[in-house]
């Protein structure tokens, strides 16, 4: 618990960090806004509709689809990243605008006309009525916006991990992944502890600016003007680096020579990414050089981060790249995909490939032992007679992807009921018999776990998705970091990533990611780096 | 002082003034009586420009209003808004102070301004840091007129400011009303809808009748000729109520 809680204080602190300046962003946006248009019923509408859009997408949507925007316009034309801080905080403003807008119209429309006339009568010009009547008037129910904006943004900031952000969503997903609950537990408290907190300041500013004295009110406004900047400053450090790793970060051990020094490393959001980025950061810090982990990222997330170069090298796989990002047909063979693939890499994007590591991490079929055994199925093929009676689970992707097509095509598969779960629950699902199909990951240490069986795929309808580490030009070519992860290549079988990814997948008696690398990099004869 | 020639003013299809012709001289108290929605607050607004005539012209000291800057032109005129219209964040001296402020006179002058105002009005020092939510409705109307004055202006529009009064603090305020203007040597239009205050306050007397004038005079001229059926009705109206309480009282 310690150790989970050693990784705390930073990702608070960006956590922190993330949620005021959205917030900031947000007010300094919404406000302005508002007041243009609060007497404006015809500018008022469409705008305050816009925001109420933003707000139906989901926040993780939201998030995600800032990345290509951010991307796309060449960081807003300001050569900003497209990683991490400058997505989230766009789309995180963006969510936070509609209750402040909206508040801040409410509150601004909500004065007495015989007030603010008595104002004009009295000789306030626009500009002097607004600051010296309106705002102040309206200012309890634009502050309540503010509040709402705050907790939601407090909670929807959560959801930055995968496009990069350090953040307490790192806790959440990374526990949720690897059913890591009290570190689930340690990301959803420090969130709601933060929001309450902040809805606490923000309420006693509220109180103390209401107040009735001015003098009073200025030192409050003031002396939390003062808190915040220096909180925002504080926390700062740990936002322009994404300290992602929840795993301790262990001393970084600097080399003094030229060369790359440090290496940043990306993982998605599954646990043998996780191992896999823990075994590449132990491989890289015995050879000197300082490595930090950026977990949890989103699958398109992660791949434009290692074009960016905003991370240096993460594992990824065959198929995904053929399917998701050269768009090509399934079919061909299992080495043929790799070569294309790595020759695809290093042409269009100059990323370089250290080869396969030996196991695939494709999509598979996967059943209870006992009822495959009960209905003599071993191959997909065998499936077909049964299938109008089973049902199938799959993870929010599988049904929505060609494989799955590919795979009723081939085995002219109909199956009774299809189900979609979160990859976490998918193998449970079926192990209590509430699904008898699903599309299974062929590397999972569940599948072995739950005594399931993969089905064999005998009509190639699956492509290969062979697990091979990618690293950006930057690093490609550094001696210490070739010495370091070259040797990785065909030195993981299928059986041991199963086995490492079951030691932290399981129930009881739970390895951390960082434990599950070590076991595997035990007995692997791999020559020291250091000089 | 104020020359208000041939204004007429509508809302949509409402005819709210109809070529209303005034002339109010310097150290008048002119009092413009009529029923509810006869146009006297429309009146009032002209006068400060809070808004403007569809026909016809304003002149203050022969200079024509519609060219001046209205804010500037609204800091010169007192005025008092129907209930008062204090601003409920500010207290009683920052409210008295609203004009000097705009102004820019500096914190000192307007400290002593304020003072010398709760005087003039009749409230005393402990009313200065009250809020408008912690005072009756008199001590409201009392503040009301307070920041009218505040800037010195030799003009003051004043929108039925005893309104919603208790008959005692009513005649108090009108007593204090009638003192300012003369000792401040105001030019003071107020609007009203109560005969016998026009009749015992004014030097003059406008009746509007559905944006008309009916009549414009003298307490006196009205009382002894009225210039028609709607006067004459207001003014013996007045005469039985005070017939009625002189029975009473005999
Ligand atoms: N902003 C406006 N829009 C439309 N009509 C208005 C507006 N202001 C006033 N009116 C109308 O103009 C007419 C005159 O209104 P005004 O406020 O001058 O009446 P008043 O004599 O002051 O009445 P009261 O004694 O009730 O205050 C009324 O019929 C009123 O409904
Ligand atoms: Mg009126």
């Amino acid at each position: 618990m310690t150790e989970l809680l050693r990784g705390l204080p930073p990702l608070l602190a960006s956590h922190f960090v993330l949620v005021t300046v959205a917030l900031g962003v947000a007010i300094v946006v919404g406000i302005p806004l508002a007041i243009a248009v609060a007497d404006r019923p015809r500018l008022a509408f469409p705008i305050v509709t816009v925001a109420g859009v933003i707000q139906t997408v989901p926040a993780l949507a939201l998030l995600a689809l800032m990345v290509p925007l951010v991307a796309e316009t060449r960081g807003l034309g300001l050569g900003v990243s497209s990683f991490g801080f400058p997505p989230a905080v766009i789309a995180l403003a963006l969510y936070a605008v509609l209750p402040i807008l909206r508040n801040a119209i409410t509150g601004l429309r909500g004065v007495d006309p015989a007030v603010l006339e008595a104002a004009r009568g009295m000789g306030m010009s626009r500009h002097q009525v607004l600051r010296q009547v309106q705002l102040p008037l309206a200012a309890p129910v634009i502050a309540a916006g503010i509040r709402t904006a705050a907790v939601w943004t407090v909670g929807a900031a959560t959801l930055a991990t995968p496009v990069g952000q350090a953040c307490l969503g790192n806790y959440i997903f990374a526990g949720l992944q690897t059913r890591n609950w009290s570190m689930l537990l340690v990301g959803v408290a420090a969130s709601a502890a933060l929001a309450i907190v902040l809805d606490a300041i923000l309420a006693g500013v509220e109180h103390a600016l209401s107040a009735r004295g001015s003098r009073r009110r200025g030192i409050v406004a003031s002396a939390t003007a003062a808190l915040v900047v220096a909180l925002v400053i504080l926390g700062l450090p740990h936002v322009v680096v994404p300290r992602v790793s929840v795993a301790p970060v262990t001393a970084a051990t600097r080399s003094e020579r030229a060369g790359i020094t440090k290496i940043r490393i990306g993982a998605k959001t599954f646990t043998e990414q996780y191992i896999l980025a823990e075994v590449m950061r132990v491989r890289l810090e015995q050879a000197g050089i300082a490595v930090e982990v950026a977990g949890s990222l989103g699958s398109s997330v992660v791949f434009d981060a290692l074009r960016a170069g905003d991370i240096d090298a993460y594992a990824d796989y065959s198929g995904t790249i053929w399917v998701n990002h050269m768009h090509r047909p399934y079919g061909a063979s299992r080495w043929q995909i790799l070569a294309e693939v790595e020759a695809w890499l290093a042409r269009e994007h100059h990323i370089r490939s250290l080869g396969s590591l030996g196991f695939e991490n494709a999509y598979a079929l996967a059943m209870r032992r006992d009822a495959a055994d009960r209905m003599h199925v071993r191959a997909i093929g065998d499936l077909a007679p049964h299938a109008r009676s089973l049902s199938i689970g799959g993870d929010y992707e599988w049904f929505g992807r060609g494989e799955w097509f590919a795979v009723q095509r081939a085995y002219d598969l109909h199956f009774a009921r299809t189900s979609t779960f979160d990859p976490t629950l998918l193998y449970d699902a079926v192990a209590r018999g509430e699904v008898d199909v699903i599309s299974a990951f062929s590397s999972d240490g569940r599948i072995a776990g739950n005594d399931l069986v993969t089905l064999a795929d005998t009509a190639h309808a699956l492509p290969p998705y062979d697990a091979m580490i990618l690293l950006a030009a930057r690093v490609a070519d550094d001696p210490r970091v070739e010495c370091a992860l070259a040797p990785l290549r065909g030195s993981i079988t299928i059986e041991r990533m199963r086995q490492a990814n079951l030691m932290v997948d399981r129930a009881a008696g739970k390895s951390s990611p960082a434990d599950a690398a070590r076991w595997l990099l035990r007995g692997l004869p791999m020559r020291d780096c250091q000089d | 002082m104020i020359d208000i020639v041939g204004v007429s003013k509508r809302y949509g299809d409402v005819r709210a003034l109809r070529h209303v012709t005034l002339q109010v001289a310097s150290g008048e108290l002119v009092a413009v009586l009529g029923e509810s929605g006869s146009g006297k607050t429309t009146l009032l607004k002209l006068v400060n420009r809070l808004i403007d005539p569809d026909a016809g012209e304003i002149r203050i000291d022969g200079h024509p209003i519609a060219t001046t800057d209205p804010v500037a032109l609204r800091r010169t005129i007192g005025y008092v808004i129907q209930q008062a219209g204090l601003f409920p964040h500010w207290t009683v001296a920052r409210n008295i102070s609203t004009v000097p402020r705009l102004l820019g006179w500096d914190a000192a002058t307007i400290r002593a301004r304020v003072d010398e105002l709760l005087a003039v009005v009749g409230l005393d020092g402990s009313h200065r840091d009250r809020y408008p939510d912690q005072l009756s409705g008199g001590q409201r109307q009392r503040v009301g007129v307070a920041r009218a004055l505040a800037a010195r202006a030799r003009l003051l529009l004043l929108d039925e400011p005893f309104g919603a009064l208790d008959p005692i603090t009513r005649v108090a305020l009108q007593g204090e009303l009638r003192r300012i203007h003369r000792e401040l040597a105001l030019t003071t239009i107020m609007v009203t809808h109560d005969m016998v205050e026009a009749l015992t306050l004014a030097d003059r007397i406008v009746v509007l009748y559905r944006g008309e004038v009916r009549q414009v005079g003298t307490p006196v001229e009205l009382m002894t000729r009225p210039a028609d059926d709607y006067v004459a009705r207001l003014t013996s109206m007045a005469r039985h109520q005070a017939d009625a309480i002189a029975d009473v009282s005999a």
